[in-house]
């Protein structure tokens, strides 16, 4: 009993205990429901805001795009099929047999039909048309329309070149809703979400589905995974499976679907999905995916290329088509079939888009690595006006100088030229900058020898002494000095020893270590010689060739001692082609640039640089020198070029040694481009070329493959053209012998007679007559 | 050989002479020469060069020849040889510009240059557009670019040197606009 007594005493204590405890469990059971509500509550509204963030903020964040110059097409337009050719490979163009889509071409020999794509240009936007070419030789003879129509100038769409995206490598082409194929947007739905305009962002039956699926099949060969929920995966890019991430996944689906409509949401979803990797580069959205697997924009994508953009969607590394066309070509035909099932395409569309080949492109479309030095350039110049993040975010369109035709050929060459020159050892290399002569506007930048190899940009960044390329800055001084020089003027080519300030005795010799005596300054220069050179900047004085320097464009200050006379002064490439540039335009500066325009992400015209020019010096002294510089490639150091382009193109140019043959330079111009091209070693060592041996090869073929315009030299106002007696520099006339026509700053011509002309009626102007009479 | 010919066979002597007599005029200002000017000065010696003087023939056609001291000769309407490409665009151009569209104006004309860079008349219209959005120094700029690229053109010359004159009245620089429209006068 006591026992009994006792348990039950226990009993009731417990019971009681009990009841104590179960409404202090129901308490703490209330409490941290609430703070686990409050926490759940939380969470969400910190899940909400993460996700208006990144949908309104990661939305948005377009690259810049940049273009290369839009290819004009007109009647006498210089332009081979070939150049057509790889241009239309480049936008991607397909050669059918009769181009109904814009975005195609068909070819007949040497006539074209060109279906061109509309585009929004600089002007406005130029619509789509069919261009019928025809060529012959290296021009362009007609251009008409389809219907028979003359069309006086047309220009194909520009080519992208490359695009401004932020550190962490994504890159997107944006496309809108309505510029979505809505065969795609049924393909989409059909394959990964068919609820989706149904669902609250999470679809219980899916993933019921899903699971049965992946039970039947021991495996994970289905998601249930709602469009939603795949954005919000992609939006983090997170690798983890787990349940926690997938619960979170959801919630924010949820959210989303509450915040915005469908329609952003698939919008956001086909901009966001990635779809493929490029290196370092992410490719996401289906925009980009078009132009990297198809070279094209989406909405030009047939049946079979859409399906297969869908079909990736699932993995896109596992169904790469590049690396896995059987995979993907299987992956394909599922879609197909799911779209057929569904009623959205026949039976026969479905069998004809499976049979069809992949058409992927062999190389990777929409590339940004393919030309990185003139990327660099462009992105500095940038800098200047626009903040990192709107060049990497606010999806502008930049459009640019760069001729990808003329970059090519310049890369072959340099590569063709180095396998000869470099044969010993492989450290030699190479930088060269092309610009138009008249506008300043650079067509190619060459970094180094590796194409499209983004390391150390020698074009812009590499400082080496210039040698001899300094010295038509020393003949202009001279030659602005019209009382005191003229081309024929006579030099002293003999030894000299210089004092410096600091006391050291600089004795300068020259290449072929001869002296020359007396030689006409025309021929000092036009052969390179050193003592006259030296001999002449010191009598026209130092300022004098520094103040040259600047008006030719120079913009780093110079140290004046003498040995700048011979180049010992150290330039970019690009530096030296901003000089030679001034001189090939006639004396007039014009900045170079690599910037046309910037539009906005719609068209938009933002912002443009102009062609400016400034006369900097004064045309006739160099015209004078110009003449000398055709000389150099006629008869002087140049005329090695002779094995690459034919003398009557009347080229100018100048080689450039220095010390120990460390490094190779020629500069140079035609009628429509200048050209410099550097040759050395990145560790300063001796190269063992001179500037005859090395870069003028290069140069050379780089000119003979561009088909530049003849240098024509139009003589200005202030110039006038005598017969000279050349060996006593005294007047002649045609009828002299040996008599030559030299050209003069009027005013300083000289006047007295030779004594060929004494000998007949003693008076110049009846031997002028003379000649007159005989013609 | 026709009499015109004989005439102007026979002036050339003066002419020349002529020449020579200026030229050292020409040479006198030379420490203007190394200065960098953006505004060259001109050189008033080199308007009197042979190919610059025109010979009095046409005058000589008229069956009325009214006593002056200099008849010029008749002006013909420079008509620029340029491809249909580039008229295309020089007439878009001179749409833009009428239509009060400056900057497109002078795309336009920046796309012309590429096709032909080395056509006088498109350097001289693009001056043109830059005077008329005031940029004076850019318009005297550009003429003078077109002026180095005009060779025998002398309407051309002449309307560059006017545009020159123009820009640099505009901004206050008499004694420079009354060289230039010397120069003017003495190109036509």
């Amino acid at each position: 009993m006591r026992r009994r007594s006792n348990s039950s005493k226990r009993k009731k204590t417990k019971r009681r205990s009990r009841k104590k405890k179960s409404s202090w469990l129901r308490r703490w059971l209330i409490k941290t429901s609430l703070l686990f509500c409050l926490v759940i509550a939380g969470y969400t509204i910190y899940l909400d805001y993460v996700v208006r963030h990144e949908f309104s903020g990661k939305r948005w964040a377009v690259p810049a795009r940049v273009y290369g110059r839009p290819l004009e097409l007109y009647s006498g337009a210089t332009l081979t099929t070939d150049q057509l050719l790889s241009e239309l490979k480049r936008l991607g163009y397909t050669n059918v047999r009769y181009p109904r889509q814009a975005g195609s071409y068909s070819r007949n020999g040497s006539r074209f039909l060109v279906h061109t794509r509309p585009f929004v240009f600089w002007d406005g936007k130029a619509p789509g048309q069919i261009l019928d070419l025809q060529f012959s030789g290296r021009q362009i003879t007609s251009l008409k329309t389809v219907s028979g129509k003359g069309v006086g100038l047309a220009r194909l769409d520009a080519p992208p070149v490359g695009s401004i995206y932020p550190a962490h490598n994504e890159d997107r082409v944006l496309v809108k809703r309505s510029e979505l194929p809505e065969k795609l947007v049924q393909a989409l739905i059909a394959v990964e979400d068919r609820n989706f305009y149904h669902h609250f962002g999470v679809d219980a039956r899916a993933i019921a589905r899903a699971m049965w699926a992946n039970l039947r099949a021991r495996s994970v060969v289905q998601g249930g995974s709602t469009l939603t929920q795949q954005l919000v995966k992609n939006f983090f890019l997170t690798r983890e499976r787990s349940l926690w991430r997938k619960a979170n996944e959801a919630v924010m689906a949820l959210l989303l679907e509450r915040r915005y409509r469908k329609d952003e949401i698939l919008e956001a979803y086909a901009n966001e999905i990635y779809l493929g990797q490029d290196g370092e580069r992410a490719i996401h959205g289906f925009g980009l995916a078009s132009h990297f697997y198809f070279k094209r924009p989406l909405h030009e994508l047939d049946l079979p290329r859409l399906a297969l953009l869908v079909a990736l969607v699932r993995g896109p590394s596992y169904y790469d088509p590049r690396r896995h066309p059987e995979r993907a070509k299987k992956r394909r035909r599922l879609v197909l079939n799911i779209m057929r099932d569904q009623g959205l395409i026949t039976h026969q569309e479905a069998r004809h888009a499976a049979a069809a080949p992949l058409g992927v492109t062999g190389a990777k479309g929409g590339r940004t690595a393919r030309f990185p030095a003139f990327m660099d350039l462009v992105r500095r110049q940038l800098h200047r006006d626009y903040r990192e993040e709107d060049l990497n975010s606010e999806g502008l369109r930049i459009f640019t100088t760069l001729d990808p035709w003329i970059q090519q050929q310049a890369e072959k060459a340099l590569a063709t030229q180095l396998k000869h020159l470099g044969s010993s050892e492989n450290k030699l290399e190479s930088a060269a900058v092309i610009a138009g002569s008249q506008s300043g506007e650079v067509l190619a930048v060459l970094g180094g020898r590796v194409p499209g190899f983004a390391g150390f940009n020698r074009a812009l960044d590499a400082l080496r002494p210039i040698g001899s390329l300094v010295k038509p800055a020393v003949y202009l001084a001279a030659l602005m000095q019209p009382e005191r020089y003229n081309l024929l003027t006579p030099l002293e080519d003999e030894p000299l020893s210089v004092k410096s300030r600091n006391g050291d005795i600089w004795t300068p010799k020259n290449y072929d270590n001869r002296a020359h005596g007396i030689v006409p300054l025309h021929q000092a220069l036009a052969r390179s010689y050193n003592m006259a050179t030296v001999r002449l900047g010191i009598s026209v004085g130092l300022d004098q060739v520094a103040s040259r320097l600047q008006d030719l464009g120079l913009k780093r200050p110079v140290k004046i001692y003498p040995s700048m006379l011979l180049g010992a002064i150290s330039l970019t490439p690009l530096e030296v082609t901003q000089l030679y540039q001034t001189l090939a335009a006639g004396g007039f500066y014009s900045p170079l640039r690599a910037i046309r325009e910037v539009l906005t992400t719609e068209g938009q015209p933002l912002q443009r640089y102009p062609l400016t020019v400034k006369q900097a010096l004064p045309a006739d002294a160099v015209y004078l020198v110009n003449q000398v510089l055709q000389e150099v490639v006629r008869s002087g150091t140049g005329r090695a070029l002779v094995h690459y382009i034919s003398p009557q193109m009347n080229l100018a140019g100048k080689t450039g040694t220095t010390d120990d043959l460390r490094d190779s330079w020629f500069a140079g111009f035609s009628g429509d481009k200048v050209a410099v091209v550097w040759v050395g070693r990145d560790d300063n060592r001796p190269a063992g070329l001179s500037g005859s041996t090395g870069a003028l090869r290069v140069w050379g073929n780089i000119m003979q493959r561009i088909q530049p315009m003849a240098l024509d030299l139009l003589p200005p106002e202030s110039i006038e053209v005598v017969w000279v007696d050349p060996a006593s520099g005294l007047r002649a006339a045609a009828h002299c012998r040996g008599a030559i026509q030299v050209p003069y700053i009027v005013g300083f011509s000289p006047n007295e007679p030779a004594s060929c002309l004494s000998k007949s009626n003693g008076s110049i102007f009846s031997d002028l007559l003379e000649t007159f009479w005989n013609e | 050989m026709n009499r015109f010919t004989v005439i102007g066979l026979l002036l050339l002597p003066v002419f020349l002479t002529g020449c020579i007599g200026s030229a050292y005029r020409a040479g006198a200002p030379v420490a203007e020469r190394d200065h960098p000017s953006t505004q060259p000065l001109p050189k008033t010696g080199s308007a009197h060069s042979p190919e610059e003087q025109p010979l009095p023939r046409r005058a000589a056609d008229k069956q009325e020849v009214q006593i002056a001291v200099y008849t010029p000769p008749p002006r013909f309407k420079a008509r620029p040889v340029t491809s249909a490409a580039v008229s295309n665009l020089v007439q878009k151009a001179a749409r833009q510009k009428n239509s009060g569209d400056m900057t497109g104006a002078a795309a336009t004309m920046e796309r012309a240059l590429r096709i032909e860079p080395r056509n006088a008349h498109l350097w001289n219209q693009l001056a043109e557009v830059r005077l008329a959005q005031r940029q004076y120094s850019q318009a005297e700029d550009l003429a003078s670019k077109s002026n180095a690229l005009a060779a025998a053109d002398r309407d051309l010359r002449r309307d560059n040197w006017l545009l020159i004159a123009k820009a640099r009245r505009s901004v206050g620089n008499i004694a420079g606009a009354t060289l230039a429209e010397n120069r003017a006068n003495h190109s036509r």
